[in-house]
Formats: structure tokens, sequence, C-alpha cells
């Protein structure tokens, strides 16, 4: 925290409607998976890191992810927050709000966030410090070892903020503009980056037929992986693979007709082939995609994977600068250590918005 | 980019890319037991000082997985620390990797508990009374933890490998105690699988609520003892610790 003599205040979050399943949520375990637990945390890391740098937050912060339907919440006094993810109706009280902003909500108000479009996940930060009980260092869920973190209709969760109110209501947003790039999720087929994976050359033809087939996600896809119905084909004489450790986003092929796309919760591959590991700058855009959602693929070669993978971190911290100048000139409460940050010209797959 | 390393004599560590931000570790040698056993030297050894921009280390029974953060790193950088930090600590990780606790499992085997018990025997052509004294009699090492920190073991001493099962189980127990090849595993929580079950201890062995969470730790050993129904049921829900290994 910047301002030495800022006073933290308690403010009650309280939850009217649930959503279908809304999580307190962060970037994840750090050094779990030795410990056989997965590093779990948002679905969409980016747009996570992106509503807790907007409200001042570190991107490590916890922070709702919400998914489907509707989702309410009253607040007890003045906050500071932000809503980015998948498009939706973002309404304070009755009033719209723009995603991808810092928003002022009042005492009392009721913040909405419904009908998402085209995603899946939204992410609701808050400036300031949730209330939550942390399991091997983060909030994150891990709900097979018993640590669920859902909110339901009329829970409460705490927050610890320096915000005060001192802003006209709702739009703080016309005081900055922000360098955010906002995924664009309205293509009607999205194309993940995809580079060759142990078992790739080991199923015949599988990269020409990823490339030029379209795939429908299956619903019963999770944190664990996403479920891709579609053409497959299987490995021919392949010896037993020996269970071993899977990256975030390799692509497996099971013995039914599908790909998974093996995400945070994952653990140990139960010995199928591996034919493919989606670019790490693909993972967040996988976070957004709902049952339904027709995918194709994009072969690209490792360096490739990582140059696409940095230009993300690039502007992340550009956003993370821009934003301590622009809060520490405002007298507004920033955490995080304030870098240097260079553009390296425009995001692929995103378009510029100032906000 | 691929490197291959000889750590000693017939055993060598191979190393290769696996997406954009981790390598995959294998290592190579005739025999499954010593592949399997400088592999947990090969984890130690990468532990003991992991390596600048390596965020995670995921063991598999025969392979490490290496995770790194590719802001700052590459493949050909990390590939390169890891033969150092390997070349350092394999030696030394020989005696390193053992931690000397032994912890006792109370075990009921069969019946309702081990439903796979009479089906891995006939398939060893032993009685499943074999199989049980066969499995109790070996100390097992624990050479990883598993998903949702499940204890894994390898060197089972079984005459042949187990099968897995043709179809997943949807659901086993918590406590479970598993077989398949010749590794073993306990499962710490409800869920599917594809090992056989060949009994159950009553202990918990991994609680959120619980500190420690869990109190094993690859290099623990863990000696399996065979239970009673009566005794099953007077030990049903404690807490797996080196103090009920003295029981």
């Amino acid at each position: 925290m910047t301002q030495g003599s800022a006073t933290t205040h308690r403010v009650t979050l309280d939850v009217l409607v649930p959503g279908w399943l809304t999580t307190i949520q962060d970037l994840g375990r750090r050094g779990s998976e030795r410990l056989g637990v997965a590093t779990g945390g948002a679905a969409d890391q980016y747009s996570a890191q992106v509503a807790n740098l907007l409200v001042g937050n570190e991107r490590t912060a916890p922070l709702l992810e919400i998914m489907g339907a509707e989702f309410s919440v009253q607040v007890s006094a003045g906050v500071l927050f932000s809503v980015t993810g998948t498009p939706a109706s973002v309404l304070v009280d009755d009033f719209p709000v723009d995603l991808w902003r810092p928003v002022f909500a009042a005492a009392g108000s009721v913040i909405t966030v419904a009908t998402p479009q085209d995603g899946l996940r939204s992410y609701l930060a808050f400036n300031g410090a949730l209330e939550s009980g942390r399991f091997l260092g983060s909030v994150a869920p891990d709900s097979r070892m018993g640590f669920p973190q859902q909110l339901r209709a009329g829970d409460s969760v705490g927050l610890d903020t320096e915000y005060t109110v001192f802003v006209q209501p709702y739009g703080v947003g016309t005081w900055f503009s922000l360098p955010v790039p906002v995924p664009d999720l309205s293509a009607p087929v999205w194309t993940i980056d995809v580079t060759d994976g142990p078992e790739t050359s080991a199923v015949d033809g599988i990269r020409e037929l990823m490339a030029s087939s379209t795939y429908t996600v299956g619903d019963k896809s999770d944190h664990i992986g996403v479920r891709l119905g579609g053409p497959v084909r299987h490995p021919q004489g392949l010896g037993e693979i020996v269970s071993h450790g899977v990256p975030i986003g390799a692509v497996e092929i099971p013995h039914s007709d599908e790909l998974i796309i093996l995400g945070r919760a994952r653990s140990l591959t139960a010995g199928y082939p591996i034919v493919g590991v989606a670019s790490s700058a693909a993972l967040s855009l996988l976070g957004q995609a709902a049952p339904g959602r027709k995918i194709t693929f994009r072969w690209i070669d490792p360096g490739e994977s990582i140059a696409l993978y940095r230009e993300q971190r690039r502007w992340l911290r550009l956003l993370e600068a821009r934003v301590h100048s622009a809060f520490e000139a405002a007298g507004l409460p920033v955490r995080g250590v304030r870098r240097s940050a260079r553009p390296g010209g425009a995001a692929p797959g995103a378009r510029a918005k100032s906000a | 980019m691929e490197s291959t390393t000889v750590l000693e004599s017939g055993v060598s560590l191979r190393i290769q890319p696996f997406g954009d931000s981790a390598l995959m570790l294998d290592v190579l040698a005739e025999d499954r037991l010593v592949r399997q056993e400088a592999t947990v030297r090969v984890r130690s050894s990468i532990l003991l000082e992991v390596p600048f921009g390596v965020l995670d280390v995921v063991a598999g029974f025969e392979s490490l997985l290496v995770e790194f953060d590719a802001d700052r790193v590459e493949h050909e950088g990390v590939d390169q620390a890891v033969r150092l930090a390997v070349s350092l600590g394999f030696a030394r990780s020989a005696d390193a990797t053992a931690s000397g606790r032994v912890l006792e499992v109370p075990t009921l085997f069969g019946g309702e508990f081990g439903p796979d018990l009479e089906e891995v025997a006939a398939e060893l052509d032993l009685t499943a009374a074999e199989v049980v004294d066969r499995f109790v009699d070996r100390p097992l090492t624990i050479s990883l933890l598993g998903a949702a920190m499940a204890p894994m073991m390898h060197g089972v001493d079984l005459p042949a490998d187990v099968s897995r099962t043709a179809l997943p189980r949807t659901r086993v127990e918590g406590g479970s105690v598993m077989l398949a090849g010749s590794n073993a595993i306990i499962s710490p929580f409800p869920g599917p699988t594809g090992w056989r079950v060949i009994g159950r201890t009553p202990l918990t062995i991994c609680d959120i609520e619980h500190d420690p969470v869990v109190s094993y730790a690859p290099g623990d050993v863990l000696r399996f003892r065979a239970i009673e129904r009566v005794e099953f049921e007077s030990l049903a829900g404690a807490f797996l610790s080196s103090a009920t290994a003295l029981s």
C-alpha cells in the first residue's frame, strides 16, 4: 500500500443471487504440484489479472469467478470494483456500467452481473482484500479435497478496503485512459494455437485433422478439462504410457472419440496420448469456452508460442504501471510494485480499448 | 531441443520440451525399479535448489514434468539448469531421499473393502491370503504424491504386474488401498479410479482442516498391517500420523 496514512475499513458483501457457480478465486497455488495438489485458480487468468489491476489490487488478490445466469451482491459501503471476462450485462442498481473499467458503487447499492454472451466466466474484483480461508496459501477452490469456496444466496463476504467515496456515482472511467486489450470472443469459431505434444507423430494425420476440423465444447467440461466433440484418431501400436505429469493445455485423446484440453485442476494423466499443447497465450480464451462453443486449431512452433505469451504479459505490465500512476495521482489506494513497461505493438487477438 | 545425460552406469536422463512452458524429463534404464528409484533422486536433486524461473515439478513414477515461467526463461536455459542441478545433486540424493520415518497403515483387506482382492490373486495365481502376506511383508517407500496428495509407492513384491480395471470405477471410498503394475496408492478422498482396490484403511490420511494436512512425504516408509473389522471400526476416522505408527 502506498499511502501510509490510509486506513482500512470493513465492507460487507451480501450475496443476493448466486449464479450457477460463483467461487472465490485467485491465480492458483504456487509450488503445490510437487505435493500432488493441482495449482487450480481462475480459468481465465488474463481477465482475473486485469480485473484486479483495474481496481488497484495486486494481480494475485482474491476475487470472484462467476459462471452463468445472474449474480448479484449488495455492498454495505462504497466500493471500487471492476468486471472483466465474458461480455455480460453489468448493473449498479438499475444503471448499466461498462466492463473492463474501474467503477464506483455507493453504500447499499446492488451490483448485478447477468446475461453472459459468447463466453462463460465473469470476474468481479473489489479494491481491497476479500476475506477468505486459504489452502496451501491460496483461496482457489479444490472441491475434491473439500475446499469448495462456493458462494450461495445469503452468504456474506468481508472486504477490507482503504477506498473511501469521493467520486461521482458509477463512473471513475472518464478520469482514466487505461490500455486494456479486451479479448474478442465474438468469432463464430475460435482458433486455438497449439504446439506439438510427445505423441503427435504417433497419431497419423492428427495435425491436419485438428487444423481442418471444427470441434464442439461438451457440457461435461470443467476446471479439469475442456471436452471437445469432433473427429479424432487413435494411436496405432503405441506401447504403454506410464502415468506422468502434464502441462495445463495438454490435448489428450482418451479411449472415447473426443479431445480433452486439460485445465488448471488436472492431475497425472492416466496414460492417454498427448497430441498437442495449447499455447499459454490461448489458455485464458479456453477458460471462456462454454458448452456448444466451436473451436478449431492452428499449429505453431514453441518459439512463436512463447512470443505470444510474452506479448500478453507485456500488456499486463503496461496496464499495471498506468493504473499505478493514475491511482497515485488521484489519491486512490493501490497495491503492488510499480514497474516500468513498454508496449510491444498491438496485442494479438485483442482490440485495444480505452477505459 | 532434446538432451540426454548419463546419470550413472546404465541410467540416463532424457529432457524434451513439453509445450511452451515445460520440460519432460524421462529416466531411461533397462530395469523398471532402477528407473523409478533414479526418478525419485532426480526429483530431489531439482527440489534441493529449484532453478531460476522454474515454478513447479510434477512427479510421475518414471518421469518428471518441470514447469517454468516462459516470460522469464526458455527451454534451453531450464534444460541446462536442470542438468546442472542433477549432476550436482544426483550422487548426494542416494541417501537423502530416504527420510527414515515409518508410518503404520492398518488396513482391512478383501470383502466389501477390497472388492478386487480375489480377482487380483487369481490373476497372479496366488491365494488372497498370499497376496495380503506379500503386500504387508514389504514396507513401501513413498516415491511421490499423486492427485489430491495421494501417497504413491513403487516396488510392490508380487510375482507379476497387476492390471488396471477394464472400465474405471466411478467412485471408490477414501482410504482405499489400491494396486496397478507394481505400484500401490492410497486414495485420500472418494473419486473415480482404474486402480484395483484390495483393501481400505479406516484412518483419514489427508484432511485440509488438519495441521499438517498430511503427515507423510516422499521418502517416508508405509508399513501396512492387516486388521479385522472390530479394529477397523475402533480406528475409523483417526488421522494417520507418526503417533498411530507406534500403535
